[in-house]
């Protein structure tokens, strides 16, 4: 990594939502750093706070949901309590975001192109004078986008409907509106978990691709490790709305030092020990109300000691690799 | 749900859009498309009332005065539904009154539903104290009986076109908000909507564009339905004398007209009275099949 700034800092982010039961705290100090051009993955079982994570950075948490500390900050402009019409310019023009559900984040009563152009149409730059100009324009635009992810005979499929899209043509279209405008930074959320097996490869490189030829920063938010490791320059692992385990993808994967993140690579099956048993992780995330201050992985950690029960420090071995647990410094966990 | 689909349309091509094939569901019923016919019909006669209508309904005859329908003894085939107590043909009054049941139905529903859209939408996507201020505002009025209201409201303004229009739209327009904020609510929450707000859509555009098309059918559902209601209102308002003004012909003010000869001249009452069952029964039976068509809820 060079020594230029960060696309994207986080620091110290905590967003916590009202619910009848208590005061959730779904993000809970989270720091992370995304440099131009990197791509990011975010892991973690669902309710560890990964997608309220970048539903702050996006603005887009609601009541009854608020940041309640810590800074964001996009190309170093500050973006909490960024006012609302200086967000909106922001959103699908320089931070895009793709939904976890392609089969319904597209419009249905909405022709695809319709969809596309309006993104174009609301955000571009250096737009031809008059109504109609703009218009062919648009669509010219968006027939590029089109054929840039891939969906065959573009022009024709632009005026239909997304029912006529298959789902993994669904997800295209909605990589393709996210990048209509060339944004810097993408952030997908699990942009595969609705496709099936074969599709997924599919997406995830093209994402790979349009990444290489726009130099764009792309964050992956998976709850699966392979999708990281084949994709990813560098991984935060987290668990109960803080990062555990954050690094370079090959460090993480090969020498995992946090408890949780070795127990996520074991409870993957490996093709070379097939008639091993999968080993997963005993009980389930802790709720996120009324946490105690000590190590939230704690109760089913098979590490578990003495000295869990203080708060845990990410420590940083020196080489980026950062790890909340004050087993990992004294090698025991490792 | 599929086969059942197929069986009654033909094939299902995928290329179809919704909006079509719950079109074709809605005209494969015998029954919803005669009474759409049966709707079309009336307008088409209120808008050509001059060229259809036999006479002229404000003309006066009194040597003709409670003459009786055609087929009865000392009836005339050229006044086909007999006379009212001023000798006018009710066949042409009652062509001429479809012009004002049907202009205040339409006009009402379309300035009370625009309003009703625009105040749900608000009410439902912006929520906080616009939603409070508009949802009070609807529980207030839905307190009030439709028709006193309306009487009370025309007894203030005095009776006219115009007061009627406002009479009733004051009232109207909480139908249509009451649906489209639910449906709203439960819009907002969808993903496209989601994604329209990450993509730095303004509010505007996410409650016209992206989430006004979804809730389109349950309004115009709704919206026809209540149409055949505010037909029978304008009626009972112009019974009551409290409706359009005499000459102008109306059938509400018509039924009332003949009440005084019911006895002795049944027909001037009954036919205006046959008229307003017809329409709203049809409007209303194609309403029930545009709701079986276009309400997902009624597919399986």
């Amino acid at each position: 990594m060079n020594e230029v700034r960060p696309i994207l800092e986080i620091h110290d982010l905590v967003t916590r939502f009202a619910t009848r039961y208590g005061v959730v705290t779904a993000v809970d100090g989270v720091d992370l750093t995304l440099q131009r051009g990197e791509c990011l993955g975010i892991v973690g079982e669902s309710g560890s706070g990964k997608s309220v994570t970048f539903a702050s950075v996006m603005g887009l948490v609601h009541k009854p949901g608020w940041i309640d500390r810590g800074s964001i900050s996009f190309e170093g402009r500050e973006l909490v309590g960024l006012d609302r019409l200086a967000y909106r310019a922001l959103r699908g023009r320089d931070i895009a975001m793709t939904m976890q559900d392609a089969l319904t984040a597209l419009n249905p009563a909405l022709t695809v192109g319709t969809q596309i152009t309006e993104v174009i149409l609301a955000h571009g730059e250096n737009l031809p004078a008059g109504r109609r100009q703009r218009r062919r324009w648009a669509r010219e635009q968006a027939v590029e986008m089109m054929r840039m992810v891939g969906i065959p005979s573009a022009e024709m499929r632009l005026d239909e409907y997304p029912h006529q899209f298959s789902g993994g043509m669904r997800q295209r279209m909605m990589i393709a509106i996210a990048l209509a405008c060339r944004p810097k930074l993408l952030i997908a959320d699990e942009p595969t978990t609705a496709l099936d097996v074969t599709i997924q490869a599919q997406v995830l490189e093209l994402i790979a691709d349009i990444r290489r030829e726009l130099g764009m920063s792309v964050v992956l938010i998976t709850h699966d490790l392979g999708v990281v490791a084949e994709y990813c320059d560098r991984v935060a692992v987290m668990y109960a709305g803080q990062v555990v385990e954050t690094g370079r993808t090959r460090e993480v994967i090969d020498a995992p030092a946090h408890p949780y993140t070795q127990g996520l690579l074991a409870s993957i099956p490996k093709l070379s020990h097939l008639n091993e048993r999968i080993r997963p992780i005993d009980g389930q995330v802790p709720e996120l109300i009324d946490l105690p201050p000590g190590c939230r992985f704690q109760s089913r950690c098979i590490h578990a000691m003495a000295g869990c029960e203080a708060p845990q420090q990410v420590r940083d071995g020196g080489d980026g690799h950062g790890v909340r647990c004050h087993l990992a410094v004294t090698g025991e966990a490792s | 749900m599929s086969a059942v689909l197929t069986w009654v349309l033909g094939p299902v091509s995928p290329d179809e859009s919704p909006f079509r094939r719950n079109l074709r569901m809605f005209f494969s019923s015998r029954l919803s498309t005669v009474s759409t016919l049966m709707v079309f019909g009336f307008v088409l006669l209120a808008i050509a009332a001059p060229l259809v209508a036999p006479h002229d309904p404000n003309e006066t005859d009194l040597f003709r005065r409670l003459q009786p329908p055609a087929w009865i003894e000392g009836g005339e085939w050229s006044f086909l539904l007999g006379c009212d107590a001023l000798g006018r043909d009710i066949l042409s009054r009652i062509i001429y009154g479809s012009r004002i049941s049907i202009f205040i139905g339409a006009f009402v529903i379309f300035v009370a539903t625009t309003i009703g859209i625009l105040a749900g939408l608000a009410a439902g996507y912006l929520r906080g104290w616009v939603d409070i201020a508009i949802s009070r505002l609807v529980d207030i009025l839905l307190g009030f009986p439709y028709l006193i209201f309306a009487i009370a409201l025309i007894a203030m303004m005095g009776p006219g076109l115009q007061n009627i229009l406002l009479a009733l739209i004051y009232k109207e327009w909480v139908m249509p908000c009451r649906v489209v904020r639910g449906e709203t609510l439960a819009a907002r929450e969808v993903e496209y909507v989601e994604a329209a707000r990450a993509l730095g859509g303004s509010s505007r555009h996410i409650m016209l564009r992206e989430i006004l098309p979804n809730i389109l059918s349950p309004v115009i559902v709704v919206a026809t339905i209540r149409m055949a209601h505010v037909i029978i209102l304008e009626a009972s308002l112009s019974f009551l004398g409290l409706g359009i003004q005499p000459p102008t012909a109306s059938w509400g003010s018509m039924v009332a007209d003949g009440r005084s000869y019911m006895l002795e001249a049944w027909w001037v009452s009954t036919f205006p009275g046959f008229a307003i069952l017809i329409l709203v029964l049809a409007i209303n039976v194609a309403g029930q099949g545009l709701r079986d068509a276009f309400d997902p809820k009624f597919h399986d």
